[in-house]
Protein backbone atom coordinates (compact mmCIF):
# COMPACT_ATOMS: atom_id res chain seq x y z
CA UNK A 1 0.00 0.00 0.00
CA UNK A 2 2.91 2.34 1.37
CA UNK A 3 4.82 1.53 -1.79
CA UNK A 4 1.90 2.25 -3.99
CA UNK A 5 1.12 5.55 -2.61
CA UNK A 6 5.30 6.39 -3.14
CA UNK A 7 4.88 5.14 -6.76
CA UNK A 8 1.82 7.21 -7.48
CA UNK A 9 3.57 10.17 -5.81
CA UNK A 10 6.29 9.48 -8.00
CA UNK A 11 4.44 9.61 -11.39
CA UNK A 12 2.53 12.45 -10.56
CA UNK A 13 6.00 14.34 -9.69
CA UNK A 14 7.38 13.64 -13.24
CA UNK A 15 4.20 14.05 -14.94
CA UNK A 16 4.32 17.65 -13.11
CA UNK A 17 7.65 18.28 -14.25
CA UNK A 18 6.49 16.81 -18.08
CA UNK A 19 3.88 19.78 -18.47
CA UNK A 20 6.51 22.38 -16.81
CA UNK A 21 8.87 21.24 -19.62
CA UNK A 22 6.16 21.02 -22.63
CA UNK A 23 5.06 24.53 -21.37
CA UNK A 24 8.15 26.02 -21.58
CA UNK A 25 9.09 24.42 -24.68
CA UNK A 26 5.92 26.02 -26.31
CA UNK A 27 5.97 29.07 -24.64
CA UNK A 28 9.38 29.76 -26.58
CA UNK A 29 7.40 30.13 -29.72
CA UNK A 30 4.00 31.02 -29.52
CA UNK A 31 2.63 33.46 -32.46
CA UNK A 32 3.33 36.54 -31.34
CA UNK A 33 7.03 35.58 -31.53
CA UNK A 34 6.61 35.80 -35.14
CA UNK A 35 5.28 38.87 -35.46
CA UNK A 36 8.00 41.04 -34.59
CA UNK A 37 9.99 39.61 -37.28
CA UNK A 38 7.45 39.66 -39.51
CA UNK A 39 6.85 43.16 -39.24
CA UNK A 40 10.55 44.00 -39.47
CA UNK A 41 11.38 41.75 -42.65
CA UNK A 42 8.05 43.89 -44.48
CA UNK A 43 9.94 46.96 -43.44
CA UNK A 44 13.65 45.90 -44.48
CA UNK A 45 11.76 44.63 -47.72
CA UNK A 46 10.20 47.97 -48.54
CA UNK A 47 13.53 49.91 -48.04
CA UNK A 48 15.55 47.49 -50.23
CA UNK A 49 12.75 47.37 -53.11
CA UNK A 50 13.09 51.31 -53.48
CA UNK A 51 16.76 51.49 -53.01
CA UNK A 52 16.69 48.90 -55.77
CA UNK A 53 14.55 50.73 -57.64
CA UNK A 54 16.75 53.83 -57.38
CA UNK A 55 19.67 52.59 -58.20
CA UNK A 56 18.51 50.77 -61.48
CA UNK A 57 16.74 54.39 -62.56
CA UNK A 58 20.28 55.81 -62.54
CA UNK A 59 22.12 52.67 -64.28
CA UNK A 60 20.87 54.70 -67.51
CA UNK A 61 21.91 58.18 -66.43
CA UNK A 62 25.17 56.70 -65.63
CA UNK A 63 25.90 55.63 -68.73
CA UNK A 64 24.51 58.65 -70.87
CA UNK A 65 26.63 61.03 -68.62
CA UNK A 66 30.01 58.86 -69.60
CA UNK A 67 28.79 59.35 -73.36
CA UNK A 68 29.05 62.99 -72.34
CA UNK A 69 32.06 63.00 -71.17
CA UNK A 70 33.41 60.58 -74.06
CA UNK A 71 32.11 63.58 -76.85
CA UNK A 72 33.71 65.87 -74.86
CA UNK A 73 37.13 64.25 -74.83
CA UNK A 74 36.46 63.40 -78.41
CA UNK A 75 35.38 67.47 -79.24
CA UNK A 76 32.04 66.33 -80.81
CA UNK A 77 29.02 67.95 -80.51
CA UNK A 78 27.12 66.60 -77.53
CA UNK A 79 23.56 65.98 -78.81
CA UNK A 80 21.44 65.43 -75.71
CA UNK A 81 18.66 64.23 -77.36
CA UNK A 82 20.55 61.52 -78.93
CA UNK A 83 22.24 60.98 -75.84
CA UNK A 84 18.72 60.74 -73.91
CA UNK A 85 18.16 57.82 -76.17
CA UNK A 86 20.93 55.58 -73.95
CA UNK A 87 19.21 53.04 -72.27
CA UNK A 88 20.92 50.05 -70.37
CA UNK A 89 17.81 49.13 -68.71
CA UNK A 90 14.29 50.35 -69.77
CA UNK A 91 11.42 51.31 -67.17
CA UNK A 92 9.32 47.82 -67.91
CA UNK A 93 12.40 45.73 -67.28
CA UNK A 94 13.01 48.09 -63.81
CA UNK A 95 9.36 47.41 -63.03
CA UNK A 96 9.78 43.68 -63.39
CA UNK A 97 12.54 43.35 -60.67
CA UNK A 98 11.07 45.70 -58.42
CA UNK A 99 7.66 43.83 -59.23
CA UNK A 100 8.95 39.78 -58.43
CA UNK A 101 10.85 41.80 -55.17
CA UNK A 102 7.56 42.66 -53.89
CA UNK A 103 6.54 39.48 -54.60
CA UNK A 104 9.02 37.27 -53.49
CA UNK A 105 8.79 39.34 -50.02
CA UNK A 106 5.22 39.07 -49.98
CA UNK A 107 5.76 35.36 -50.45
CA UNK A 108 8.40 35.36 -47.55
CA UNK A 109 5.21 37.42 -45.27
CA UNK A 110 2.48 33.96 -46.29
CA UNK A 111 4.97 31.71 -45.10
CA UNK A 112 5.37 33.46 -41.35
CA UNK A 113 1.64 33.61 -41.52
CA UNK A 114 1.99 29.92 -42.06
CA UNK A 115 4.62 28.72 -39.63
CA UNK A 116 3.07 31.15 -36.95
CA UNK A 117 -0.28 28.56 -37.13
CA UNK A 118 -2.40 30.80 -39.26
CA UNK A 119 -4.60 27.90 -41.60
CA UNK A 120 -3.00 27.65 -44.52
CA UNK A 121 -6.71 27.84 -46.68
CA UNK A 122 -6.32 31.35 -45.11
CA UNK A 123 -2.73 32.35 -47.06
CA UNK A 124 -3.36 30.19 -50.11
CA UNK A 125 -5.68 32.61 -52.03
CA UNK A 126 -3.15 35.27 -51.89
CA UNK A 127 -0.05 33.26 -52.60
CA UNK A 128 -2.10 31.70 -55.69
CA UNK A 129 -2.00 35.46 -56.75
CA UNK A 130 1.78 35.94 -56.53
CA UNK A 131 2.30 32.84 -58.39
CA UNK A 132 0.10 33.94 -60.90
CA UNK A 133 1.53 37.77 -60.71
CA UNK A 134 5.76 36.36 -61.40
CA UNK A 135 4.33 34.29 -64.31
CA UNK A 136 2.70 37.79 -65.97
CA UNK A 137 6.08 39.11 -65.18
CA UNK A 138 7.67 36.18 -66.96
CA UNK A 139 5.55 36.49 -70.33
CA UNK A 140 6.86 40.46 -69.91
CA UNK A 141 9.96 40.03 -69.73
CA UNK A 142 10.44 37.08 -72.74
CA UNK A 143 8.73 39.71 -74.91
CA UNK A 144 11.47 41.93 -74.46
CA UNK A 145 14.22 42.23 -76.31
CA UNK A 146 16.43 39.34 -75.89
CA UNK A 147 19.92 41.31 -75.78
CA UNK A 148 19.06 43.65 -72.88
CA UNK A 149 20.16 43.74 -69.57
CA UNK A 150 22.86 42.58 -66.94
CA UNK A 151 24.31 38.85 -66.79
CA UNK A 152 20.91 37.42 -67.82
CA UNK A 153 19.35 38.38 -70.73
CA UNK A 154 15.40 39.01 -70.65
CA UNK A 155 14.30 35.53 -71.73
CA UNK A 156 16.64 33.93 -69.39
CA UNK A 157 15.56 36.28 -66.35
CA UNK A 158 11.94 35.30 -67.53
CA UNK A 159 12.57 31.65 -67.54
CA UNK A 160 13.63 32.58 -63.55
CA UNK A 161 10.78 34.33 -63.01
CA UNK A 162 8.34 31.70 -64.31
CA UNK A 163 10.20 28.85 -62.17
CA UNK A 164 9.42 30.93 -58.83
CA UNK A 165 5.96 31.77 -60.42
CA UNK A 166 4.80 28.01 -60.87
CA UNK A 167 7.24 27.25 -57.41
CA UNK A 168 4.79 29.31 -55.73
CA UNK A 169 1.56 28.37 -57.84
CA UNK A 170 2.33 24.96 -56.71
CA UNK A 171 2.51 25.85 -53.24
CA UNK A 172 -0.72 28.10 -52.93
CA UNK A 173 -2.49 24.94 -54.69
CA UNK A 174 -1.75 22.53 -52.02
CA UNK A 175 -2.89 25.48 -49.62
CA UNK A 176 -6.04 26.00 -51.11
CA UNK A 177 -6.96 22.14 -51.19
CA UNK A 178 -6.24 22.18 -47.52
CA UNK A 179 -4.07 19.56 -47.79
CA UNK A 180 -2.13 18.12 -44.63
CA UNK A 181 0.18 20.12 -43.19
CA UNK A 182 2.89 18.41 -43.65
CA UNK A 183 2.45 17.95 -47.62
CA UNK A 184 2.57 21.41 -47.84
CA UNK A 185 5.72 22.26 -46.01
CA UNK A 186 7.54 19.56 -47.56
CA UNK A 187 6.07 21.40 -51.29
CA UNK A 188 7.64 24.76 -49.96
CA UNK A 189 10.62 23.05 -48.73
CA UNK A 190 11.08 21.42 -52.28
CA UNK A 191 9.67 24.41 -54.37
CA UNK A 192 12.40 26.61 -52.64
CA UNK A 193 15.40 26.84 -55.09
CA UNK A 194 13.14 28.43 -57.76
CA UNK A 195 12.48 31.59 -55.62
CA UNK A 196 16.26 31.77 -54.30
CA UNK A 197 17.13 31.47 -57.33
CA UNK A 198 15.61 34.66 -58.46
CA UNK A 199 15.98 36.85 -55.37
CA UNK A 200 19.95 36.00 -56.07
CA UNK A 201 19.37 37.06 -59.76
CA UNK A 202 18.12 40.45 -58.50
CA UNK A 203 20.77 40.47 -56.12
CA UNK A 204 23.16 39.81 -59.09
CA UNK A 205 21.67 42.84 -60.80
CA UNK A 206 21.73 45.18 -58.45
CA UNK A 207 25.26 44.67 -57.64
CA UNK A 208 25.87 45.36 -61.40
CA UNK A 209 24.11 48.85 -60.59
CA UNK A 210 25.49 49.76 -57.76
CA UNK A 211 29.19 48.38 -58.74
CA UNK A 212 28.58 50.62 -61.85
CA UNK A 213 27.46 53.65 -60.02
CA UNK A 214 30.28 53.63 -57.17
CA UNK A 215 32.89 53.71 -60.42
CA UNK A 216 31.61 56.73 -62.13
CA UNK A 217 31.38 58.62 -58.83
CA UNK A 218 35.13 57.28 -58.72
CA UNK A 219 36.31 58.66 -61.80
CA UNK A 220 34.28 62.08 -61.19
CA UNK A 221 36.40 62.41 -58.10
CA UNK A 222 39.52 61.58 -59.63
CA UNK A 223 38.83 64.39 -62.73
CA UNK A 224 38.11 66.87 -59.65
CA UNK A 225 41.17 66.20 -57.67
CA UNK A 226 42.95 65.95 -61.00
CA UNK A 227 41.68 69.38 -62.02
CA UNK A 228 42.47 70.51 -58.63
CA UNK A 229 46.31 69.39 -58.54
CA UNK A 230 46.53 71.38 -61.92
CA UNK A 231 45.44 74.67 -61.10
CA UNK A 232 47.76 74.42 -57.78
CA UNK A 233 50.81 73.58 -59.93
CA UNK A 234 49.76 76.99 -62.11
CA UNK A 235 49.18 80.30 -60.70
CA UNK A 236 46.48 79.49 -58.87
CA UNK A 237 43.18 81.41 -59.16
CA UNK A 238 41.84 81.15 -55.90
CA UNK A 239 37.73 81.40 -57.67
CA UNK A 240 38.55 78.30 -59.52
CA UNK A 241 40.33 76.65 -56.22
CA UNK A 242 36.81 77.34 -54.34
CA UNK A 243 35.34 75.56 -57.68
CA UNK A 244 36.91 72.31 -57.76
CA UNK A 245 36.89 72.22 -53.84
CA UNK A 246 33.08 72.53 -53.93
CA UNK A 247 32.89 69.81 -56.78
CA UNK A 248 35.12 67.52 -54.34
CA UNK A 249 32.66 68.02 -51.42
CA UNK A 250 29.65 66.89 -53.83
CA UNK A 251 31.60 64.06 -54.48
CA UNK A 252 32.24 63.34 -50.94
CA UNK A 253 29.24 63.45 -49.92
CA UNK A 254 27.99 61.01 -52.67
CA UNK A 255 30.23 58.42 -51.63
CA UNK A 256 28.97 59.01 -48.14
CA UNK A 257 25.50 57.83 -49.01
CA UNK A 258 26.18 55.42 -51.72
CA UNK A 259 25.13 52.16 -50.44
CA UNK A 260 24.65 48.52 -51.97
CA UNK A 261 21.65 46.94 -52.33
CA UNK A 262 22.52 43.59 -52.98
CA UNK A 263 23.81 42.66 -49.57
CA UNK A 264 20.92 43.88 -48.31
CA UNK A 265 19.21 41.14 -50.98
CA UNK A 266 21.76 38.45 -49.83
CA UNK A 267 20.04 39.18 -46.12
CA UNK A 268 17.01 39.20 -47.36
CA UNK A 269 17.17 35.47 -48.95
CA UNK A 270 18.71 34.18 -45.55
CA UNK A 271 15.73 35.56 -43.60
CA UNK A 272 13.80 33.91 -46.27
CA UNK A 273 15.89 30.58 -45.86
CA UNK A 274 15.42 30.71 -42.07
CA UNK A 275 11.31 31.35 -42.39
CA UNK A 276 11.44 28.39 -44.33
CA UNK A 277 13.32 26.12 -41.85
CA UNK A 278 11.04 27.39 -39.60
CA UNK A 279 7.90 26.15 -41.17
CA UNK A 280 9.12 22.89 -41.47
CA UNK A 281 10.57 22.98 -37.96
CA UNK A 282 6.87 22.62 -36.52
CA UNK A 283 7.69 26.11 -33.91
CA UNK A 284 10.77 24.75 -32.64
CA UNK A 285 12.13 27.65 -30.49
CA UNK A 286 16.53 26.92 -31.65
CA UNK A 287 14.44 27.90 -35.72
CA UNK A 288 12.91 30.81 -34.20
CA UNK A 289 15.76 32.32 -32.67
CA UNK A 290 17.78 31.66 -35.19
CA UNK A 291 14.99 33.54 -37.91
CA UNK A 292 15.16 36.46 -35.33
CA UNK A 293 19.07 36.56 -35.98
CA UNK A 294 18.52 36.61 -39.66
CA UNK A 295 15.88 38.87 -39.88
CA UNK A 296 18.17 41.34 -37.53
CA UNK A 297 21.15 40.54 -39.48
CA UNK A 298 18.61 41.92 -42.63
CA UNK A 299 17.76 44.86 -40.93
CA UNK A 300 21.13 45.90 -40.06
CA UNK A 301 22.22 45.44 -44.35
CA UNK A 302 19.12 47.95 -44.87
CA UNK A 303 20.14 50.89 -42.86
CA UNK A 304 22.54 52.17 -44.98
CA UNK A 305 19.91 51.90 -47.90
CA UNK A 306 17.52 54.38 -45.38
CA UNK A 307 18.88 57.12 -47.09
CA UNK A 308 18.76 56.95 -50.32
CA UNK B 1 40.12 23.11 -55.63
CA UNK B 2 38.45 26.96 -55.70
CA UNK B 3 35.29 28.24 -55.87
CA UNK B 4 34.44 29.33 -59.39
CA UNK B 5 34.08 32.96 -59.82
CA UNK B 6 30.30 34.05 -60.99
CA UNK B 7 30.07 37.29 -63.58
CA UNK B 8 28.89 39.24 -60.82
CA UNK B 9 31.52 38.53 -58.64
CA UNK B 10 34.33 39.13 -61.58
CA UNK B 11 32.03 42.55 -61.72
CA UNK B 12 32.74 43.51 -58.52
CA UNK B 13 36.91 42.48 -58.32
CA UNK B 14 36.76 45.25 -61.13
CA UNK B 15 35.01 47.71 -59.21
CA UNK B 16 37.60 47.15 -56.60
CA UNK B 17 40.16 47.41 -58.49
CA UNK B 18 38.74 50.35 -60.24
CA UNK B 19 38.38 51.71 -56.85
CA UNK B 20 42.12 50.76 -56.08
CA UNK B 21 43.05 52.96 -59.01
CA UNK B 22 41.18 56.07 -58.12
CA UNK B 23 42.56 56.06 -54.76
CA UNK B 24 45.59 55.99 -56.34
CA UNK B 25 45.01 59.12 -59.49
CA UNK B 26 43.42 60.97 -56.51
CA UNK B 27 47.04 61.04 -54.68
CA UNK B 28 49.01 63.84 -55.56
CA UNK B 29 52.69 62.94 -56.02
CA UNK B 30 52.35 61.19 -59.31
CA UNK B 31 54.23 62.52 -62.31
CA UNK B 32 52.29 63.90 -65.30
CA UNK B 33 53.18 60.58 -67.88
CA UNK B 34 52.51 58.33 -64.98
CA UNK B 35 49.48 60.21 -64.30
CA UNK B 36 48.31 59.43 -67.84
CA UNK B 37 48.80 55.91 -68.28
CA UNK B 38 47.57 54.59 -65.14
CA UNK B 39 44.17 56.67 -66.09
CA UNK B 40 43.73 55.50 -69.61
CA UNK B 41 44.52 51.82 -68.09
CA UNK B 42 41.39 52.48 -65.53
CA UNK B 43 39.15 54.49 -68.35
CA UNK B 44 39.83 51.13 -70.48
CA UNK B 45 39.17 48.89 -67.26
CA UNK B 46 36.14 50.96 -66.74
CA UNK B 47 35.21 50.17 -70.21
CA UNK B 48 35.48 46.48 -69.85
CA UNK B 49 33.19 46.55 -66.89
CA UNK B 50 30.64 48.10 -68.54
CA UNK B 51 30.23 45.62 -71.51
CA UNK B 52 30.31 42.48 -69.29
CA UNK B 53 27.23 44.06 -67.29
CA UNK B 54 25.59 43.68 -70.37
CA UNK B 55 27.03 40.50 -71.54
CA UNK B 56 25.82 36.87 -71.40
CA UNK B 57 28.99 34.81 -70.83
CA UNK B 58 29.05 31.31 -70.98
CA UNK B 59 30.31 30.21 -67.50
CA UNK B 60 30.80 26.52 -67.58
CA UNK B 61 34.34 26.69 -69.67
CA UNK B 62 37.77 25.66 -68.28
CA UNK B 63 38.85 28.67 -70.05
CA UNK B 64 36.10 30.83 -68.22
CA UNK B 65 36.98 29.32 -65.07
CA UNK B 66 41.11 29.61 -65.53
CA UNK B 67 40.92 33.15 -67.01
CA UNK B 68 38.39 34.28 -63.79
CA UNK B 69 40.34 32.38 -61.43
CA UNK B 70 43.67 34.33 -62.39
CA UNK B 71 41.48 38.08 -62.15
CA UNK B 72 40.75 36.91 -58.69
CA UNK B 73 44.13 36.49 -58.14
CA UNK B 74 45.68 39.39 -59.98
CA UNK B 75 43.17 41.60 -57.82
CA UNK B 76 44.46 39.75 -54.84
CA UNK B 77 47.89 41.34 -55.13
CA UNK B 78 46.92 44.59 -56.21
CA UNK B 79 45.08 44.83 -52.98
CA UNK B 80 48.67 43.89 -51.34
CA UNK B 81 50.47 46.53 -53.72
CA UNK B 82 48.25 49.28 -52.24
CA UNK B 83 48.55 48.36 -48.87
CA UNK B 84 52.52 47.89 -48.82
CA UNK B 85 52.10 51.29 -50.95
CA UNK B 86 54.48 49.85 -53.53
CA UNK B 87 55.69 51.95 -56.37
CA UNK B 88 53.79 53.41 -59.23
CA UNK B 89 55.34 50.97 -61.30
CA UNK B 90 54.50 47.88 -59.16
CA UNK B 91 50.78 48.65 -59.02
CA UNK B 92 50.53 49.73 -63.35
CA UNK B 93 52.15 46.42 -63.89
CA UNK B 94 49.55 44.79 -61.52
CA UNK B 95 46.61 46.72 -62.46
CA UNK B 96 47.71 45.45 -66.74
CA UNK B 97 47.56 42.60 -65.66
CA UNK B 98 44.10 42.43 -64.61
CA UNK B 99 43.03 44.66 -67.56
CA UNK B 100 44.35 41.59 -69.63
CA UNK B 101 42.52 39.44 -68.27
CA UNK B 102 38.96 41.15 -67.97
CA UNK B 103 39.37 41.58 -71.72
CA UNK B 104 39.99 38.27 -72.48
CA UNK B 105 36.57 37.38 -70.44
CA UNK B 106 35.05 40.04 -72.25
CA UNK B 107 35.97 38.24 -75.35
CA UNK B 108 35.08 34.36 -74.17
Amino acid sequence: MRVNSRRNRALIVTLAIGLVILAVLSAGCEPEDYQRPIRQFQDASKVVISATEALLKNMNTIEQNHEVDQRIFEKRDLNLPEINKLEIISPTEIKIRTDALHALAQYTTNLAELAQGKPAASVGDSTAKLGTSLDQLAEDAKSLQVTRSFFDNNPRFGGALSSAGSAIGMVAQLMMKNKARRVIEQSIVDNDPAVTQLLDLIGEDANAAYQRQKNALGYFGTIASKAYQDELGRNPDPVELLNFAVMIKAYRAQVAQLADPSNAISKMRKAHDALVACVKSHKNPTAISELNSAVMDFVNAVRPLAAI
Amino acid sequence: MTEPVSMSEVVRIIGDDLTLADQRLQTPGMLGPDWQALYALRKHLDDIQRQLVMKVIKQNTAKYQQLTTDLKKASDDLKSISKELQTIADFFAALTIIVDLADRVLKL
